[in-house]
């Protein structure tokens, strides 16, 4: 309803103007043309004049009024090395193209005030002059010529790479719908290799944990460096376009998917440094509405990350924080941050070293369980699984286990024939009958869960022995922890226990 | 031949001089019953004459500018007042109005940046590409240089339904469930190249492509057209260098169009193609929706360099025509020739070689060479100086003048302001050390809108206020026209000058909302103001469309041939201009189209033969 009534009163307003309008143009007619069209031209005249004071005046004070949020200038001086050549060369091209701006307004509208038609007023006829005309080409080549020197020396030098004994840290920016991943060298300083193809939940970037590089890398998501330092930042990208952009450092740069790019800088100012700085004007010291504490806005600025290139439609919410702190307290930072593959990969399905040699051990455990069926003697048929392992003084097994237990039930499968027999033993630490509990819970454990992996109960038989059946000496902690074992036991047909005739076996 | 004699006024009525030196060609025998006008569909609706051609893009250009605009409108309130509830919308845009408990609607961001894309496509193709340069080059052309026609009126009409059927299917992509395409109007991919990568990357990218892809066939149909008629159909004395300013602008900026849309199509191609075919021209390392892409070994890049390719001369494209008509009208309003005749059109065709020659400085933050960069700030800073000569030109035609002051020529002074304006900022963004830190920044948008945005429709402006006499045989209202200017002058720059403080303060283009960012959430004041503005500017331009429509059937009536004592052929067709547009002989040229007030004389058309006495000048 509401929006009917405006519509009809803006519709009700454009025909009142229209109205008046037509009024006006048949005014014109009946109080003689000449001398309305003179009113006019008057007024039209005075109007273009008054444009052009109102509008000169106005951008000029704006411009006063908005230049402590501007960049470049009173708070907002760059905090990086080179940011200051862009604020100089920033500078000049606003003083060149500001006087050009006043002076060519001014001419333009005072012109057409001054030249407006009248009585008995006649046009130059002014078809050229080529002295006024060269002077007018030559002044804008002159200024062009300064602005491209200075600008391209500016550029060349922000831009040119890290050179071979510079010292500088290397981080990496990455990139994706909708944030950034920041990652940082362990301290070898270098960044691993990575593959898009590896990426996965566990493996954001897709780093190849086969490269050693990447096994002290860290990964964080808000950027932190030290001040005077000089960084390299690699910036990639997993997805679309993004663009590492830094306003307060005067770094932008877009991140392209399979095209690493780069920019360097050398952060100058601290935050802390930087918000002492905001502090002084007036525009910073209004409270902060974001800020539960009552705090002043220049206490909780922050250099900030954000994306410039158009990346999808969460593209205006990628933002991260920038730190910038002494060395020493970066040290500190530095020191409390953990690898990202020693404290989420390593030791996990993911880490393709475990599973390099996962597959070795399979390898090496069909192979003597192979030998044990092709051999009519018994001896060999006991296998000790070295990577089946328990927690301290349970008999709940550890995560790492399940490979080799796997290794078994499909030994177990692809044989049909044959049965196992789980033989559990420990050290001669402790009490003796604690021992022999604890040896069998340990083969149940080993039995239960190659039942619960497929294979028939029929098949499975489980003992302890405590710690009854040593195969190296208790009196060493080495000796110990080869005593402390399970056994796999392979016989033909129904599981029986082995004759332990002899000596204990190998 | 006779030598007129030097008097106050010209000596002859124009028929009178058609007659006696015009160049008889025969077109009536040929065309007994002006059969390409008999009915009602070959009249309005598949016209091969020129003149209605002009008027279809004309007004199917309009119709697309209230669209474009309105959709601006949409996302500045957005922007402007995010707090405000939109759900008033949610009759027109439905599922992209979302509803929180409160009941406050909110456009949703997928749609934010579909309009923003939509806004910039239609703009810079529909409406500143066809509406502009294909109005008045149709318009003009033939009448200018004493044409009959177009070489070829069929190719003309098909170029317009080409852009017509481009805009349907453009149309028809705002109705997708997905929405329209909303990568930006550059389409950069992998953005535009994965439907998984945003909704309007699906269904509503592949009509966006087919659609331009048309557009581009339009253009060319045009062009060449343009080109060939402004070659081979000059009348008797015409030579090029008689031109009126406007025909130079058009033919160079056809020539521009030329040359560099069919390698936007080249860019939409292989685009296609990777897009599906399985291609990878442009994609490489690609790990989206939680699958690693089968693409490698393509780059982003080379789009951009396709892309712009086309893009910076497009820039161009949109304001040649506009510095063809404001020259026109400031010469004649200032009753004095245009200054430095040669300047201008040497300095068109430098900017219109120039202009193939920097594209990269749009791609200087995109990864390539910074070494590469080097070349680009010098050619594009270069391109300062023939501006920097138009302008000044310009000016100097207005000094010593006897300027009259109507809608055209108030226009034709705004456009000037506004071309100072935005084209200074060029020599900040051409700079790479400084488009460091304004590239994709509200500079930037500042930038192109104020000197290719609101210059352009300044141009179009005078354009259509000046030559609507000779569309229509009458005349606009002048009061709402002078109240149209006015509004549009202010209110263009309340809406464009603000957004260079908030690029210079390093708040990027293309944001949905500040709130994430501490350094970019302080302009809330300001991005209302800004919407503002916005929305009353749109209401003086809806001044327009009213007082174009209305003009047309009620306007005051045109009753002779040359309203504004101007020296161009165009004004000696008579008022109701037929097909053929000259009903006898077809008129010869004599001079340059600017002798106004020589020798005392306000002005002496192009049709006049030299006089006895006159003094030699041009």
């Amino acid at each position: 309803m509401t929006t009917l009534i405006v519509f009809l009163c803006i519709a009700l307003l454009l025909l009142i103007i229209v109205q008046i309008a037509r009024v006006r143009d048949l005014a014109k007619q009946l109080r003689g043309k000449e001398e309305v069209e003179a009113t006019a031209v008057a007024s039209t005249g005075k109007g273009l004049l008054v444009f052009m004071i109102v509008f000169l005046v106005l951008t000029t004070v704006s411009a006063y009024y908005y230049k402590n949020w501007i960049l470049g200038f009173g708070p907002h001086e760059s905090a990086s090395l080179h940011g200051s050549s862009i604020d100089s060369m920033m500078k000049w091209t606003l003083g060149i193209t500001y006087a050009a701006f006043l002076l060519t307004n001014f001419a333009l509208f005072y012109y057409a005030y001054k030249f407006r038609t009248r009585k008995g007023h006649k046009a130059l006829y002014l078809s050229h002059n080529n002295t006024v005309e060269l002077v007018w080409t030559g002044i804008p080549a002159i200024v062009m010529t300064f602005l491209v020197v200075g600008g391209l020396d500016a550029w060349n030098d922000i831009m040119s790479d890290v050179g071979a004994d510079d010292n500088y840290m290397e981080i990496e920016a990455t990139g994706y719908q909708f944030a950034w991943q920041m990652r940082y060298p362990g301290p070898d300083g270098l960044l691993g290799r990575k593959d898009f193809r590896l990426i996965t939940g566990a493996n954001p970037l897709g780093q190849d944990w086969t490269d050693p590089k990447n096994h002290d890398d860290i990964l964080v998501n808000d950027v932190t460096l030290p001040v005077d330092q000089k960084v390299r930042v690699r910036i990639t990208a997993k997805d679309v376009l993004h663009d590492f952009y830094l306003p307060q450092f005067r770094v932008k740069m877009d991140a392209v998917p399979g095209l690493p790019t780069y920019f360097v800088f050398t952060p100058t100012k601290t935050t802390r440094e930087w918000r002492q700085s905001l502090s002084e004007y007036a525009e910073y010291q209004i409270p902060d509405p974001e800020s539960d504490d009552g705090k002043e806005l220049w206490e909780t600025r922050n250099f900030e990350l954000a994306c410039a290139e158009l990346c999808g439609k969460g593209h205006y919410s990628m933002a991260r924080v920038v730190t910038i702190m002494e060395q020493e307290d970066f040290d500190v930072w530095y020191a409390g941050q953990k690898s990202y593959y020693l404290s989420n990969v390593k030791g996990t399905k993911d880490d393709p070293l475990l599973m390099a040699q996962v597959k070795e051990r399979r390898q090496e455990f069909t192979q003597l369980a192979d030998n044990a069926l092709a051999t009519p003697d018994n001896d060999d048929n006991i296998i000790t699984l070295d990577y089946v392992t328990f927690e301290t003084g349970s008999a709940t097994l550890t995560d790492s286990s399940q490979y080799q237990l796997n290794d078994m039930i499909g030994f177990l499968q692809s044989n049909e024939g044959v049965s196992a027999m789980l033989l559990g033993h420990t050290d001669d630490t402790g009490d003796a009958a604690a021992n022999l509990t604890l040896s069998e819970q340990r083969a149940r454990a080993v039995r239960d869960y190659l039942s619960a992996g497929g294979i028939a109960n029929n098949r499975l038989g489980s003992r302890g022995y405590g710690a009854d059946r040593p195969v190296a000496d208790n009196a060493t902690e080495a000796g110990r922890m080869r005593n402390r074992r399970t056994e796999f036991y392979i016989v033909e047909g129904a599981p029986s226990e082995p004759e332990f005739a002899q000596e204990a076996s190998k | 031949m006779a030598t007129a004699v030097l008097t106050t006024a010209p000596v002859k009525r124009d028929d009178a001089l058609i007659e006696e030196f015009g160049y008889d060609d025969h077109f009536h025998e040929h065309h007994h019953g002006d059969k390409y006008q008999s009915n009602f569909v070959s009249h309005y609706i598949f016209s091969q004459d020129h003149k209605m051609i002009a008027k279809q893009f004309l007004i199917t250009g309009m119709m697309w500018a209230i669209i474009g605009g309105a959709m601006s409108l949409i996302f500045r309130m957005q922007l402007g007042f995010p707090e405000e509830s939109l759900a008033w919308l949610q009759p027109v845009l439905g599922k992209w109005i979302a509803i929180n408990e409160d009941g406050v609607g909110t456009l949703v961001a997928d749609f934010y940046y579909a309009l923003v894309t939509m806004h910039g496509t239609i703009l810079v193709f529909f409406v500143l590409t066809a509406g502009l340069s294909g109005t008045f080059s149709n318009l003009l052309i033939p009448l200018m240089i004493g044409a009959r026609d177009m070489a070829s009126p069929l190719l003309n009409m098909l170029s317009y339904w080409f852009f017509f059927i481009s805009g349907t299917i453009m149309f028809a992509s705002l109705f997708l469930s997905t929405g329209p395409f909303a990568g930006g109007w550059v389409a950069y991919p992998p953005l535009s190249a994965l439907p998984q990568a945003m909704d309007g990357s699906g269904a509503g990218m592949t009509l966006w492509t087919i659609s331009l892809v048309l557009f581009v066939v339009s253009v060319l149909l045009g062009g060449i057209n343009y080109i060939t008629t402004v070659l081979n159909l000059r009348t008797k004395g015409m030579s090029m260098w008689r031109l009126p300013l406007p025909i130079w602008a058009f033919f160079v900026t056809a020539i521009l169009g030329l040359l560099s849309f069919p390698v936007l199509t080249s860019a939409f191609f292989l685009l296609m193609l990777d897009r599906g075919v399985g291609t990878s021209f442009y994609l490489s390392d690609i790990y989206i929706g939680g699958a690693a892409l089968d693409h490698v070994g393509g780059s982003p890049i080379l789009y951009q360099h396709l892309f712009w390719f086309l893009g910076h001369p497009e820039v161009y494209i949109i304001i040649l025509p506009a510095f063809g008509i404001v020259s026109e009208v400031l010469s004649v309003n200032a009753r004095k020739p245009i200054f430095g005749y040669q300047a201008m059109v040497f300095s068109i065709l430098a900017i219109a070689f120039l202009a193939f020659i920097v594209w990269a400085h749009h791609m200087f933050m995109s990864g390539i060479n910074p070494f590469i960069a080097n070349f680009f700030v010098i050619f594009t800073l270069i391109i300062a100086v023939p501006s920097a000569v138009k302008v000044f030109n310009w000016i100097a035609t207005l000094y010593g003048g006897d300027i009259r002051f109507n809608p055209a020529s108030l226009f034709a002074i705004g456009f000037v302001s506004m071309f100072i304006s935005g084209g200074l900022t060029g020599i900040w963004l051409g700079n790479s050390a400084l488009d460091i830190q304004l590239h994709d920044t509200y500079f930037v948008v500042a930038h192109f809108h104020i000197v290719m945005g609101v210059a352009a429709f300044f141009g179009m402006y005078a354009g259509v206020y000046h030559w609507f006499p000779k569309m229509y045989g009458r005349f606009m209202n002048e009061t709402l026209g002078k109240l149209h200017f006015w509004g549009t002058l202010i209110g263009a720059y309340c809406v464009f000058w603000p957004m260079h403080y908030l690029g210079m303060a390093g708040v990027p283009r293309r944001y949905y909302s500040f709130d994430n960012f501490q350094t970019f959430g302080h302009f809330d004041g300001m991005n209302k103001f800004i919407t503002i503005a916005a929305i009353i500017t749109f209401g003086f331009q809806l001044l327009f469309v009213i007082n174009f429509f209305w003009s047309i059937w009620k306007g005051r009536k045109l009753t002779v041939k040359n309203p504004y004592q101007a020296n161009t052929l165009e004004w000696t067709t008579p008022i109701e201009t037929g097909h053929g547009n000259w009903p006898g002989k077809l008129p010869t040229v004599q001079r340059w189209a600017y002798d106004y007030s020589k020798d005392g004389i306000d002005y002496i058309p192009q049709i006049q033969p030299i006089m006895e006495g006159e003094t030699h000048d041009h």
